[in-house]
Order: structure tokens, then sequence, then C-alpha cells
């Protein structure tokens, strides 16, 4: 690997006993836990990078009788699968991490829902969970965790839609505030963290915030595991360090041809080549929830984008006006600039809409795609139009 | 008390007010779609978003709770644009047809357009991409997909006002539709036609079955003699529709109107509302005898009312095992339809065969009722044609009646005539009053012990309501009565009716006799109401309920003279064998779906 | 991305069914969904929840003869 990236070993290593970080993690005080998950500058793994320490910080200060920690294990952006590595290799350290949350602010009952395209790693899973609960108890942490299978539903990933899964309902999000944090589950505060965030926050009490602050940016904190595919030789499940440029990335995994590369998965942004020397990979550049998608000279963008577009047309849970009839809009409106039916400036009415869909929708699903649809867009005009 | 500014102006409201409301306050309109007074906040259209200083995404007002310090702007540019689009986007979804629709004129998307002059559609049709099928099966509504702009609030009607969930959001993406179990036709679910989703639906998506070219073409028809019956609640909301405020009583312009639309005999359901207290009332007597002296541990109580027929569909799919015991008295309309083709037949020498029986509702579930095979103990269908007080309105519009300055006009006789009793079933509550008024004097000889007879403790807009009335000083023939506890209770709205008969379900309750009304407010919040209808406008329309009662001479079913006639002339006595076959009827188990 | 297309052909042509059918035998019913989490391998299938991938038409018309054989 060219040593512009670098590459870390937290997540996936194997030199560490999951319960003996989390028996010794939950003698310390827990303010001063949340305080160093703060320090380490950890934010959410899954895309929208919400500081840890601080959501842990406003469940533990919820008062309730009753609250909760779900691991989002419902991975659905398109080009990541890093969850799914994660939970194959190494569970134990997010169940770990999982029941260090639920000690930090007062949760007895953790759950993980898991996408239901998982569903053959349930045995496996549930075997770990089961030996883990057990562990939980041998240290005297009353706590136990669930699995709770998803149902196919891409929007279920969004915080809120995955509580109204989970509680037998459709998967649609919900009018916010209140936060889950304060208002989740049942009602009662609730932190749901991606998979790889729970297994960071188990490592940050294993390293210190130090050691995990030394490495990425001033936004960007840390490593991340990033899920590469696409026109790649190497595709597969790396963790690096954050903050890295792009070009670097695209020397390190491209084909020699990359022409773009989509960073984010569908709700990303699209970078073109010409701006891989100015992009960086972390919360001040362009971040991901892991995805990174390589296309290369053959790849058309017009399919590109047409295919982000059929997906969030059907994963639309069709709630909201903007996002619901926005989604059908930006297809048929490039179709028909494409086959000539519109003219190349309705492009530009398909911005100001995309851009109307960011600013008024109901949850981060509408809100985002126009980022694939301007980024595309904007690039690769000619390619849309003709 | 939180303080804001919105667009620059200070406002204080409570925590917890929306951003939409505490602009109200300060006169500031902002257009909402899926909003309802009635229903919970849904944050779907998102034709209220607002711009909130500092904030990069608009926040929908409507589902937004004050903070302290905000800033709030409801006409930026940010916003204007957004909501224009998003007007945009609904069009473009939406079946335009809108000279053809019947809600044209009457409806918030097409005021909601015009006002924000989106004139040349820029979006792309999408009507065009999708097959849509315009469900005629159920007798009362029709839902046309093609027309709904899934704000969802007939999905929350259904489940949270009425407990039904008869429609449901279902598929996501472009495929996302507002349907029934299994996309089943509305007339095989669990629907039960309370046409509450019509009374809340924007645009034409969800429209009662009309009848009203049927009913012109029997007044034209010089072979058939046309009776009309009127229900109580609709001469206290027909002047919505015809440029009058809520709560406006129109008893005698109606009166005449209908006479001048060219009906044979303008007669009243009120009339039927009196006999069906004296049918019902003595069928809580002789089940409350039957309990009491006889010991009979099979007799159902309580016992509960049976003229809201949206009710009536609700526990025959909700709780069959309960159907014991429902009154098995009729409705005023089946009751009336039932004696305008035999008493009144007979009485004006007309062939039966010959007569059309129609009723002015304010209610879609009746148009259902009225096509139940078993009402047809006249040897005809009882009741022909159930049109809505906005059918009325509109048959009133197109015979260019300039309804406002109409003089004041009488119901014909023969079942024309009647008492406040009868008028007050028109509210919630009602029922129960009428009963109590004419049961506590057959028991006792005197009147209700109430100031007025206004019973006010079984008034009210409360969910559900109980009341005990002790009674004493039974005449002979009641003295087992002496000194019990008669306990009542009320519940309108389906949801809270389903709370009343879980907790009867499980044995858990004391009352004796329960008035269910299917609707929000009972029949002055009815399904075939003028739209809109809210909180507001039903509290107003029950007030005027109340004051028809209050100018009636007769205020007691039992004084009726009518009604004193028809069971000396024809029916001999409450729950004779002529009642038994003409005014009660039975009901049949359904389908949880 | 990787070749869905030709994927998707070979297997409407073995069961001889398209997109959205059910097989005659009602074996099997061929349905498109989005991402199932190995982008790495494309492209991959699920059969009843197991997933195949870095498919080719050889590898597909093997794994759907494995089935039709049992």
């Amino acid at each position: 690997m060219n040593e512009k990236i670098k590459k870390v070993d937290y997540i996936f290593s194997k030199d560490c006993d999951s319960k003996d970080i989390l028996a010794k993690a939950i003698k310390r005080d827990k303010d001063d836990f949340i305080q160093e998950l703060i320090n380490s500058g950890l934010r959410g793994r899954g895309g929208a990078g919400f500081p840890t320490g601080l959501k842990w910080k406003y469940a533990k200060d919820s008062q309730s009788d009753e609250k909760y920690v779900i691991c989002n294990a419902d991975e659905g952006e398109p080009g990541t699968f890093k969850d799914r590595v994660i939970l194959q290799e190494v569970p134990c350290k997010v169940f770990a991490g999982m029941a260090l949350c639920g000690h930090i602010i007062g949760a007895k009952k953790g759950y993980v829902y898991l996408r239901w395209e998982y569903v053959s790693m349930k045995e496996d899973l549930q075997n770990k969970i089961d030996e883990m609960n057990i562990e939980f108890k041998s240290i005297n942490l009353d706590f136990s965790i669930e699995i709770r299978m998803g149902s196919g539903a891409y929007v279920c990933g969004e915080e809120t839609a995955l509580i109204e899964s989970m509680e037998g309902k459709r998967g649609e999000p919900r009018n916010k505030p209140p936060f889950p944090a304060a208002s989740g589950f049942k009602n009662k505060p609730t932190i749901i963290n991606n998979v790889e965030t729970l297994t960071y926050a188990l490592m940050i009490a294993r390293i210190g915030a130090s050691e995990f602050k030394a490495l990425g940016t001033e936004d960007s904190a840390g490593s991340k595991v990033f899920s590469v595919s696409g026109d790649t030789d190497k595709p597969g499940v790396y963790e690096l360090e954050l903050g890295m440029k792009l070009s670097d990335f695209v020397d390190e995994f491209g084909d020699g041809d990359t022409k773009a590369v989509q960073v984010g998965g569908a709700s990303g942004f699209c970078v073109p080549r010409r701006k891989f020397n100015d992009t960086i990979i972390g919360f001040e550049g362009i971040p991901t929830g892991g995805s990174m998608m390589l296309f290369n000279s053959h790849r058309s963008m017009y399919k590109v984008l047409h295919n982000y577009l059929d997906f969030f047309n059907e994963e639309s849970c069709a709630e909201c006006t903007p996002c619901r009839v926005g989604c059908q809009q930006l297809i048929k409106g490039i179709e028909a600039v494409k086959s000539g039916q519109k003219a190349p400036r309705y492009l530009d009415e398909l911005v100001k809409l995309s851009e109307t869909m960011q600013i008024a929708s109901k949850c981060g699903l509408g809100q985002s795609v126009s980022n694939a649809f301007k980024s595309i867009v904007d690039e690769f005009k000619e390619e849309i139009m003709y | 008390m939180i303080n804001l500014k919105i667009n620059n102006i200070s406002v204080s409201v409570e925590e917890g007010t929306t951003i939409l409301a505490a602009a109200k306050k300060i006169n500031i309109r902002i257009p909402a779609l899926c909003n309802h007074d009635d229903l919970c906040v849904a944050g779907n259209c998102r034709v209220c978003v607002v711009e909130q200083k500092n904030m990069k995404n608009l926040q929908a007002s409507c589902a937004t709770p004050v903070s302290e310090g905000m800033e709030i702007f409801t006409n930026s540019e940010k916003v204007r644009k957004a909501r224009k689009h998003i007007i945009e986007l609904l069009l473009s979804e939406h079946n335009a047809d809108c000279t053809k629709c019947s809600r044209n004129g009457n409806c918030e998307l097409q005021d909601l357009s015009s006002e924000y002059a989106v004139g040349d559609q820029q979006f792309i049709d999408l009507v065009q991409f999708h097959e849509y099928l315009i469900d005629y099966s159920s007798p009362s509504i029709i839902k046309d997909d093609s027309k709904c702009i899934r704000c969802q609030r007939c999905v929350r009607t259904c489940d949270e006002l009425q407990k039904v969930a008869a429609i449901a959001v279902t598929k996501k993406g472009c495929e996302q539709k507002i349907s029934t179990f299994f996309d089943k036709p509305l007339a095989n679910v669990v629907c039960t036609n309370c046409g509450q989703c019509v009374n809340r639906c924007h645009t034409g998506a969800l429209t009662e079955r009309s009848y009203i070219e049927e009913v012109f073409e029997a007044i034209f028809d010089k072979d058939k003699h046309v009776v009309v019956q009127t229900a109580p609640a609709v001469r206290i909301a027909l002047g919505e529709d015809l440029g009058l405020s809520p709560g406006v009583r129109v008893t005698g312009k109606m009166v005449r109107a209908l006479k001048q639309l060219g009906f044979d005999s303008v007669l009243d359901t009120d009339f039927t509302a009196d006999l069906t207290i004296m049918e019902e009332g003595k069928e809580l007597l002789t089940r409350l005898k039957r309990a009491f002296v006889d010991g009979d541990i099979d007799i159902a109580l309580p016992m509960t009312t049976s003229c809201s027929p949206g009710w009536v569909k609700f526990i025959e799919h909700k709780f069959p095992e309960l159907l014991p015991n429902v009154s098995t008295s009729k409705s005023p309309q089946q009751m009336f339809g039932a004696l305008a083709k035999t008493y009144y037949a007979q009485k004006r020498n007309l062939d039966s065969a010959k007569i059309v029986s129609v009723s002015i509702m304010p209610c879609t579930a009746k148009k259902y009722e009225a096509n139940r095979p078993e009402m047809r103990d006249s040897g005809y269908k009882d009741v022909d044609y159930v049109l809505t007080t906005r059918e009325l309105a509109r048959m009133i519009k197109q015979a260019g009646i300039d309804f406002i300055s109409l003089e004041d006009d009488k119901y014909d006789s023969f079942m024309g005539n009647s008492t406040g009793a009868a008028v007050i079933f028109g509210a919630t509550g009602g029922v129960m009053e009428a009963a109590i008024r004419t049961v506590y004097e057959i028991v006792t000889g005197r009147e209700v012990p109430f100031d007025s007879l206004n019973i006010t403790p079984v008034r009210g807009m409360e969910g559900v309501r109980a009341a005990s009335l002790k009674i004493e000083g039974c005449v002979e023939a009641w003295k087992f009565l002496e000194g019990v506890e008669l306990n009542v209770a009320i519940a309108h709205g389906l949801t809270n009716a389903n709370e009343v008969m879980k907790a009867v379900k499980k044995d858990k309750t004391n009352y004796h006799f329960v008035e269910v009304m299917a609707c929000p407010g009972g029949c002055v919040g009815g399904g075939g109401q003028p739209i809109p209808t809210n909180p507001d406008i039903r509290q107003k329309r029950a007030n005027a309920i109340y004051e028809e009662d209050m100018n009636m001479i007769l205020r007691k079913s039992h004084e009726n003279p009518e009604v004193i006639k028809i069971y000396e002339e024809f029916l001999e006595k409450p729950l004779g064998h002529k009642s038994h076959e003409l005014l009660h009827t039975h009901y049949t188990e359904r389908n949880n779906y | 991305m990787k070749g869905k297309d030709e994927i998707m052909e070979t297997i409407q042509d073995i069961l001889h069914i398209k997109v959205g059918e059910t097989s005659h035998d009602n074996m099997f019913t061929l349905l498109e969904t989005n991402d199932i989490g190995w982008s790495d391998k494309e492209p991959s299938m699920l059969i009843n929840n197991k997933a195949y991938t870095e498919l080719t038409s050889e590898k597909v018309t093997e794994i759907i003869k494995s089935y039709l054989n049992k």
C-alpha cells in the first residue's frame, strides 16, 4: 500500500479480548468515559457524523426508568458492506461496545437491528450473542442483547424509521425533535449507533482518546472502515486513517483509468477526476459512511445516475412530498432530456428541484438525493444530455 | 412561555406549541395540507415549511415545536421557492381534471395552486405513468387514487379517530399508495363507510357516492311519489354549503327548498327518531326487567344504541361476540323507510311500488345501511336513495334556488311532526338524553329531575362520558327499578367506542345503556356534512342542535302526537308484533380486516 | 454494474420466467433488489437468503441446476 494512505488495525485486530476491555471500562467513572469519548472526536460512522460522545451524554442525562441501545446493522447504502464484514469477523467487539454504551447511559437492553439481506448471518450472531449475554453476567453487568430483523427497506437505516420498524409499524421517519436520545424506542431514551461506531467506542476504551485523535484531521479524528468496490482490482474492506486525499486513494485502488469516485454511496457525492487532488475524505471534505465506488472511463455516468435515482425512487418511504415526487421527477426528467423531449436547460430546473428536496424533505434520505444528482449533473452534463 | 419571532414580529406562546400555531396567533397564515385539527401531526406534505434563522434546512411548521429565541421566516425567498416546488410536485402526481371533479371549488389543493399561480406545469405529468383503478365497490365511498396526494389524512382518520384502519399506506417509493388489506375493494374490507376520510380528503380522491341524478329522475317521473326525510343534523349544517356560517339553523328554509325541488312530500326523520326512543326505550326496560326480575343471565347488558350505521358495521367487524348487546331497533332512517311504504302509503292511499323514498343524511354510512338486504321489510327497498348534506346543497344550487332569501316552511304531515328529543339525536349524547327523558317518565310518572329537561351530564364533547341517575318513586309496573342507579355511557368516534367495548367485553363496566355514534361529535360531525369539519365547527353545530331543541314546544318523544297516533292506528304498542316486523332488525358477524 | 444484465438474462433463459414472475414448478421467483451488501464481489444474488457472489453466466447456471436437481 502506498505510504500516503495509512492502513490501521483497530477494528479487526484480534489481539484483544472484548470482555476484558469491557470489564475494565465499566469500572471507570461514567462521565469521565463520556468526556474521553468526546475528546476522541469520534463521530457516527454511519454517514451523518454526529459526535458519539455527545449523543451518549444526552441519553445518559435523559431521565427515564428504561433506556435502550440499538446497534444499527441495517447497512443498505449501495456500495457498503463493511458492517457485514465487521459482524462476521469481530462480532464480540460490537456487542461489547453495545454493552459499554448500555452501562454508560443506563440501558439494560440492547438490540441489533440486522438488515434482512444478512439473515444468513443470524444464526452465527445469535450464538455469539448468547455467549456474550453470559459474559455480561459474569462481570455483573445487567445487560442483554437481542436480534431484530429488518424487512428490507433502506429508509429503516434512518434512526427514527428504524425505531418505527422495531415497534412493528411501517418504517417511516418521525418528525424531529424529539431525537431518539431523548425519546426513541417505545418513547424511551435510545442510543442508535452504527456497528462500526460501537466498535470504535470500545476501541477508544482500550487505546484512549489521544491515540485515536492522533490519527485523522481536526474534524475527522481517527480512522474508518471503507468498503471499496467498482472498477478496482482490490475490492474489499479496509480500515484507513481519515483525511486522505482522494487522489492518493485512487492511486492505491484505481485501475489506472478512474474517471470518477462515488464517495458515500447513493446518498454521497460523485467526485470527477479533475477534483481528486483537492478532495479530502472526511468531514472537512467529503464524508462517507464507508462506500467508495470507483468508475472508469467505460462507465456511462448517465447510467450511474439513473441507477442511483432508481434506487431512491424505490427506497423512498414516500411519506413526504419532496422525496416521493421529487425522485420520480428527477428520473423522468433526465430520461426526457436524454430523449430530447425536454430541452437540455431543463436539467437546471431539475438541479433546483433537487435543492428543494435537500432543504425540505423530512429525513436524510430525501435530503441527500441532491448530493449525487447535483455532483453528477454538474460534472458530467454532456453525458446526461446526449 | 416561549418567546420567538416570526417574520420579525415577537410572539409568546406556551411550550409545545407548533410554529404553525404560533404564526396563526399573530395572524400569519402558513398554508398546510396534511395538517388537521382532529389528527396527530404528520409533517408529510411539507407545504408548510418555514425558514429558521441559522438553519440550513427548512422546518415543517406543523411538526416543529417552538423554542426560545427562535427566529422564523414564513415568506423568505428560500421558503417561497421550495413551497412553489412542492405545490408543483403535488400537482404533477395529481389527476387535475378539476372541471370534472366533484370537489371543484372546494379543494385545498386547487386553492393553493391558484394562490401560488402555478400555471403551466413545468414538471412532467406523472399520472400517465401509473395505472389507476377507481374503486366503485362501496355504495358509500368512491376511491380514486389518481387524485390522491398522499397527505395521509384519511389514513390517520381511519386509524386514530376510528380505530378501523381499513385504509393504510402500502408499498414504498413511486409505488406507494393508500390502500386496503391486500388491495381488496373497499366493500370487502373492514371499512364502516363512516366517511370521516371523505370529510378530511383535500381532493377528490375520496368522495361520497352520489345519487343526485337518480333522485332528480324520480322527481321528474310523474308516476312516482317521492317522499323525502331529513335527519336532525342536516338542518344545522346545510347552510354552511350555501353561504352561511357554521351553527346557523336553516330548518324552515331547507323544507321550503325541498318543496321547490319538487319532492311530493317533505317529512322528517325526527318523527322516527321519536319512534326509535319508544322502541329502544321499551327494549331497554324489557332487558332490565328480564335481568333484574326474571334473573335471566343471558340478557345482554349494557344495551347499546343502533342508530349509527357506521357503529353497527364497526361492531359487526370488531366485536361480533357483543352483537346481542346492540338494540334491535332500526335506525330512524330505516324505520322511516319501512313506514313510508306501508303506513304512509295506506294513509295517503298510494301504491307502495310507486313510492320513491329519499333521505337526506349527514352521513355516508346511511347509503350502505339503505342497501343492506335486511332493510326491505316493507316488501320493497325501504329507503331508495340516501343523499348527504353536501349533495342536498348541490341540488339546491343546481336548481337555482336562492337559499338564503327563502321564507321558512313547515314539514308536511303524517310523519313530519317531531319533538326536541328527536332533534338532539344529531349531537353526541342526544339519543341518551332523549331516551332518559322518556324512560324516566315511563318508570316514575314524573319528568326527569333536570332544569328545563336539559340533562347536561350526558352532553359535551368528551370522548367517553359516563353518568348515573338514581330512579326513585317508581310507578307500580316498574317497582323493581326502585332505587336503582341507572348507569349510562356515551362514546363518539369509533376509537372511543372501541375503548368502551373493550371494557364491556372484559365485563369491567356497570353500564346499563351505552350510546355510540361512529363520528366525532355525533351526526353533527358526520362524514356527509359540509367540508371542512373540525372541533370548532362541530361545537357550533351542536350548540345549534340544542337551540333547536329549546325552541320546540314538545321535547319528549312520547308526547309526539303523531307517534301516539301511529301506535293507535297501526303499530299497536312498542315492541308489538307490527313493530317487530317493520322496526327491528338483526346483525351479521363480519371479517376483521 | 458488473454484468448484472447478462446474469439476469441467463437466469431468465434457464427458468423461462421474467422479472417478477414465478416458475411453473413454483420453485423460483425472480426479483431485482437494491444492494444486498456484496458490492465487493459483484454481481451477486440471494437464493433463500444465501448469498452467491462474483457470478458469471456459467456459475449462475450451475447454481440454479444444483437447486433444480435437489
